[in-house]
């Protein structure tokens, strides 16, 4: 749940160098492989992404070059650099993209927010040393997200295929015309191929947070960074306002039967292994799930770790059946008042009988 | 000897867990809102405490307020989209158990430790199909505000969470694609597992 998500990137000329030097090198063999997992024609094709297979390519082969060429620099200049020397050079580009942020106000009809956004650029060139020190946001200016993809959206233009560029990344159609037009409107384009490069890898290092959270939480690494990208780029082009997709979410609720068949019949739940469940009685599976998930690691029961003959186990695992069933018992004449508690011994009956089987199905293997 | 009853007193400890469940029934429905609140208010303390708990701690600790607050199994209903129709009843228990398992562990991984962040309510809104988003901001000192909005839907008297949007970007809609992206190429088992590597990256990551 991180706040960033990686936006396009801005064409700039050191890019395109590299761009022309490796991309076609790396990217045959990242198609090779594409290939080897196969079979992607055979599936539907998203309506957003219909280049899927291009793009999949060019994602492993940015995947691939960022490895092992810019996170290992990004890594070099996080270090050497002091945080606060960091946030400066962050706040000067910051400060210069600011002439792009007014001029696609004033295209979006936005002249209240372009007026504040003329003076933060103003405060902060000034007082804020060439942008150096965000004065402005202290002051209760705070910086206004506008790009000129953003503006064609305002303006109607379709957002067109989700495109992955060579060393770029994630890009839509739209946000071609969009780059161009912003780097043109950017000072850093006209101050030299050192400045770029600058400014590239200032940009790398403040996305370092949300790489890494694609790289923790995405299963599916490809289509998390598409959707995550293509989301944010809406919400930014809503300015916040976007409508909910929920809904259309949870068309597949509304199929009763659905719901019918497979939840409302408690009984048949948590039979197979203690899964969670839709009842309440959760909190009572939940609480033996750390074991169950050291057994699914792969970790040695403690009946195992202390040597023991199966037949002790299966002794042992008697005596304490006779003790549940007294606990059980007990259990049944307080609860007796409770609608659900028939319920509630059965799951509990059933994680329990869980617990006694799986040591045994261990020592099959 | 210590063996012989470790089992007993885990059906114990289910039992005392079980009964308090049963006895909270009697108590008033809390609105959307307050569920989110009270969640909310789970997390930052879970948070605060942190860095002591480490993940298992916070794994422990936010076991119960995450289910009692998300219906899970409607949320893992919904990740799997149309392919749930095609899993059996094993598979759809085995995915919602994993898919918990991996709530719970990605809330204690991405709330470990607590630098004055805060919640705040900011409003509600009710949505056509009779559910309520309730507008949140989290707000971290330095950065910008990032705005949380929790789509809640009732389960039976219960309002309970179904979706985070965090600035636009909708967690169930994100986890919807990834999945049946991978249902679809790969199959469940390939799903399950990833799923599972990911439980396994959460609780071994250094804090």
């Amino acid at each position: 749940m991180t706040s960033k998500f990686p936006r396009s990137l801005h064409l700039s000329f050191f890019f395109k160098l590299i761009l022309v030097a490796v991309a076609f090198q790396i990217g045959g063999c990242a198609t090779t492989s594409v290939q080897e997992q196969g079979g992607l024609e055979a599936h539907e094709v998203n309506a957003a992404d219909p280049y899927e297979g291009f793009n999949r390519t060019m994602f492993n082969f940015n995947d691939s070059l960022d490895s092992y060429l810019f996170e290992p620099i990004v890594d070099g200049y996080k270090w050497i650099t002091p945080d606060i020397l960091e946030t400066g050079v962050s706040n000067v580009f910051t400060n210069m993209k600011g002439i792009s942020v007014v001029i696609n106000d004033i295209l979006q009809g936005k002249f209240n927010q372009g007026a504040q956004d003329t003076g933060r650029f103003l405060i902060n060139s000034t007082v804020g040393i060439g942008g150096i020190f965000d004065i402005a946001t202290h002051a209760g200016l705070e910086q206004n997200d506008e790009d000129f993809a953003q503006t064609l959206a305002v303006w109607g233009v379709p957002r067109g295929p989700y495109l992955v560029l060579p060393v770029l990344g994630p890009a839509t159609v739209r946000g071609i015309p969009g780059a161009v037009v912003d780097t043109a409107a950017n000072p850093v384009s006209y101050l030299g191929w050192p400045v770029a490069a600058m400014a590239a890898l200032e940009r790398r290092a403040s996305e370092d947070g949300s790489l890494q959270f694609i790289d923790e939480a995405a299963v599916d690494p490809y289509v998390f960074t598409r959707e995550a990208f293509i989301q944010h780029r809406e919400y930014l082009a809503a300015d916040g306002k976007v409508e909910y997709d929920g809904d259309d979410l949870l068309a597949d609720l509304d199929d009763p039967e659905e719901d019918i068949d497979f939840f409302s019949d408690a009984s048949t739940l948590g039979t197979q292994d203690g899964t969670l469940n839709e009842d309440s009685s959760i909190e009572s599976e939940a609480s033996v799930k750390p074991e169950n998930n050291r057994i699914q690691q792969g970790e040695i029961p403690n009946e195992l770790e202390a040597g023991k003959t199966s037949e002790a186990v299966s002794q042992e695992r008697q005596e304490q059946s006779t003790e549940f069933e007294k606990a059980m018992s007990s259990f049944k004449k307080a609860t007796k008042k409770y609608r659900r508690a028939d319920i509630e011994l059965e799951l509990i009956k059933k994680v329990f009988k869980k617990q006694n089987n799986l040591p045994s199905e261990i020592l099959d293997q | 000897m210590f063996l012989k009853y470790k089992y007993f007193f885990r059906a114990v400890f289910l039992l005392i867990s079980a009964s308090a469940v049963l006895a909270e029934d009697g108590e008033q429905e809390m609105s959307a809102r307050e569920v989110v609140a009270n969640f909310q208010a789970q997390l930052l303390e879970t948070m605060k405490n942190g860095k002591t708990l480490g993940f298992e701690g916070r794994y422990k600790k936010l076991t119960e307020p995450v289910i009692k607050s998300h219906d899970l199994t409607k949320i893992a209903r919904i990740v799997v989209g149309r392919e749930w129709k095609k899993l059996t009843d094993e598979q759809k228990q085995k995915l919602v158990d994993v898919f918990s398992r991996l709530s719970i562990a990605s809330y204690a991984h991405n709330f470990k430790d607590f630098s004055d962040e805060k919640f705040e309510i900011v409003s509600e809104e009710e949505t056509p199909r009779g559910g309520v988003i309730v507008h949140t901001l989290l707000k971290i000192p330095g950065e910008k505000d990032v705005k949380l909005d929790y789509q809640m839907k009732k389960k039976g008297n219960e309002w309970r969470i179904i979706n985070i949007i965090a600035n636009g970007v909708s967690d169930l809609a994100l986890k919807r694609s990834e999945y049946t992206s991978i249902l679809k190429r790969e199959g469940f088992d390939a799903l399950l597992e990833k799923i599972s590597g990911k439980i396994k990256q959460y609780s071994t990551n250094k804090e």
